[in-house]
């Protein structure tokens, strides 16, 4: 829980971190290097020094490690794991659900453990989700469309076997699709980058209520992922990735959130700290100080209120996952004790 | 004595020339702007370029794309009989710096891979694109900073930017009467050519504000229109900041340790009209 200046509540759900696994021991090839090393640039361009780890930290985290930053220091109250497996890099996977499981069960409140299927995997991919979402229940999967995976370096959310998927998570009552539309794997041809494909599902599957979430807005395809969001109801921008420019370029930050709440407002976007490619703590901190620039408030017409980062912050976000609101963390304000 | 005519030498400094105008379609910038280009240099009439980029996982694609112009302007430079491509530190490293090198096209080097007629759409998209973002920033100059009309914008002909090559600003004529707009004159050489690179035409007579297909925009749509435009700068402009970032930590050209973590290091630049 985020305590503003003035003592009002702010409930902060993460609802994107990782608990993976990079050590050398579990790469497999040059490709799980390199995944790392784009990983860990990544976090070290964009952190500030003071939250930058050494490499070796970086590739395995503890426990203790990932309890202390995001629910000690990082005002989280509960994060959402998003698996991703990449079992074509890492022996082990780099963080699968049965990684993730093991902080899920000990400490149940604090974290969602989303699942993640790939309809490459067919008929036994089908049968081994039915059994996660039993074992887990799954609210919710993540899914990274440039894996690859043998010969394969990618798939497309419209195809007719992603489609078996979508609609086996219908019937199991998985409604949150979190999508992985970024960095760090370029996919090979032109659109198995674009977010079109989400655009197709998205209005395939509204009536049956599934909603997609976009993770990293799309970048570098935010131009066509807020085209996209603003006519479909049930997109909305996981911020991971655009979050930490907050502090390395606020001029660039304020112009990008300023095409999402113009095109998405306030109420599909989600706050995320992609831990542990950077620190919740400093993220939450500065985005609850920030607003935007004067010029950019004039030019557009546009204002960030506290209800409004309420709702990007953890509201948005338990909205979707059915996460009870404490009542100081709603919409009224609390009385300081 | 007479001695025999050696070859002549090929400078660094043309080698540089040639390779700047070739451009990071996603980023719409210079590649020797960007950092991307790791060296050059000429032994004999074989040149050596060495190119490197952001991530391990750049788009090969992309990378293509740039490592074959980079190519293809080097062997315009006179004297110059073969070019060397290498690329470093990429998932696709050694086959593109092959492929590129023995003058091949993407489709032979990754066979299945690319989707159409080899790279061509994937240039236009990115062409269309960076028209978009220069269109909008030339066009947000001219109606807030110059304040012209939108009515004044949109009925410009292309022989109405009297001069785009003057220091002291863009030399404009208005109905009758002749403008010097300050600070336009490098948003216009910018956009004249995005524009001419889509072969839109560049007769006197024809209409300097048109859309990516050549048709005109009615003023009252210029608003609504140049949303895309924005978004298209906005998400170019990000993206090369986040690229120019990656290829710093990369290669630790921020100089001392976190020396390039201090905050709002990247202020304003590449974005000249906001």
């Amino acid at each position: 829980m985020y305590r503003t200046a003035d003592g009002q509540d702010i409930l902060v759900v993460d609802s994107h971190i990782h608990f993976w696994d990079g050590s050398p021991g579990n790469q497999k090839n040059r490709y799980a290097e390199g995944w790392v090393e784009c990983f860990y640039n990544y976090h070290k361009n964009l952190s500030p020094p003071e939250y930058v780890w050494p490499l070796e930290q970086y590739q395995r985290y503890s426990e203790q490690q990932i309890m202390k930053d995001l629910f000690e220091d990082g005002y989280v109250d509960v994060a959402i794991f998003q698996p991703t497996y990449l079992r074509d890099f890492f022996t082990n996977g780099w963080n699968t659900i049965e990684q993730d499981a093991v902080l899920k069960e000990k400490y149940p409140d604090k974290f969602i453990l989303n699942g993640a299927w790939d309809p490459r995997d067919g008929d036994a991919g089908l049968t081994q989700l039915e059994e996660d979402a039993k074992r887990y229940n799954l609210k919710g999967v993540k899914l990274y469309t440039a894996e690859w995976k043998g010969d394969s370096r990618g798939y497309k959310l419209g195809a007719p076997e992603t489609l078996r998927y979508l609609d086996k998570c219908v019937e199991l009552g998985i409604t949150n699709i979190h999508i992985h539309k970024g960095p760090t794997i370029w996919p090979f041809n032109r659109d198995a980058f674009d977010v079109a494909d989400v655009d197709e599902v998205a209005t395939l599957y509204r009536d049956a209520g599934l909603r997609f979430i976009v993770e990293h807005c799309g970048i570098p395809r935010i131009e066509d992922f807020c085209w996209i969001a603003a006519q479909e109801p049930n997109v909305y921008g996981g911020l991971a990735v655009v979050m930490p420019f907050i502090h390395a370029s606020p001029h660039y930050f304020a112009e990008v959130m300023a095409e999402l709440v113009w095109w998405l407002g306030p109420d599909r976007l989600l706050f995320s700290s992609d831990y542990a490619l950077w620190s919740p703590k400093w993220i939450v901190d500065k985005f609850m100080a920030w607003d935007f620039p004067e010029d950019v408030k004039a030019t557009r017409g546009l204002s960030l209120s506290l209800e409004d980062k309420k709702k990007i912050m953890g509201l948005n976000a338990a909205k979707l996952y059915d996460l009870p609101v404490p009542s100081e963390a709603g919409f009224q304000v609390a009385v300081p004790a | 004595m007479i001695e025999t005519a050696a070859p002549a030498v090929i400078s660094e400094a043309a080698l540089l020339e040639a390779l700047r105008p070739v451009h990071d379609p996603e980023l719409d910038e210079s590649l020797v702007e960007l950092g991307f280009l790791d060296g050059v240099h000429a032994e004999g009439g074989a040149v050596h370029v060495r190119l490197r980029l952001p991530t391990f996982w750049c788009a090969p694609n992309f990378a293509y794309l740039m490592a074959d112009d980079a190519r293809q302007r080097l062997l315009a430079v006179p004297g110059v009989r073969q070019v060397h491509v290498t690329l470093r530190d990429n998932a696709y490293a050694e086959e593109i710096s092959r492929g590129v090198s023995a003058g091949q096209g993407f489709s032979e080097v990754f066979p299945g891979q690319a989707e159409g007629d080899d790279l061509g759409a994937l240039r236009r998209l990115f062409a269309d694109k960076a028209f978009g973002m220069r269109q909008e920033q030339l066009v947000r100059f001219l109606l807030d900073q110059a304040g012209l009309a939108a009515t004044d914008v949109v009925a410009l002909r292309v022989g109405d930017v009297l001069d785009a090559t003057d220091a002291t600003g863009l030399r404009l004529r208005l109905g009758h009467t002749e403008r010097l707009l300050r600070g336009g004159a490098p948003l216009a050489r910018l956009y004249l050519d995005r524009r001419r690179r889509l072969g839109l035409p560049h007769a006197d007579a024809a209409l300097l504000m048109t859309d990516v297909d050549g048709a005109a925009i009615a003023a009252d749509d210029l608003p609504g229109y140049l949303q895309r435009g924005r978004r298209q700068r906005i998400s170019m402009t990000f993206n090369r900041m986040l690229c120019r970032g990656l290829l710093e930590t990369r290669y630790g050209l921020d100089g001392e340790e976190g020396r390039g973590n201090r905050e709002g290091r990247r202020g304003d630049e590449g974005c000249p009209a906001l």
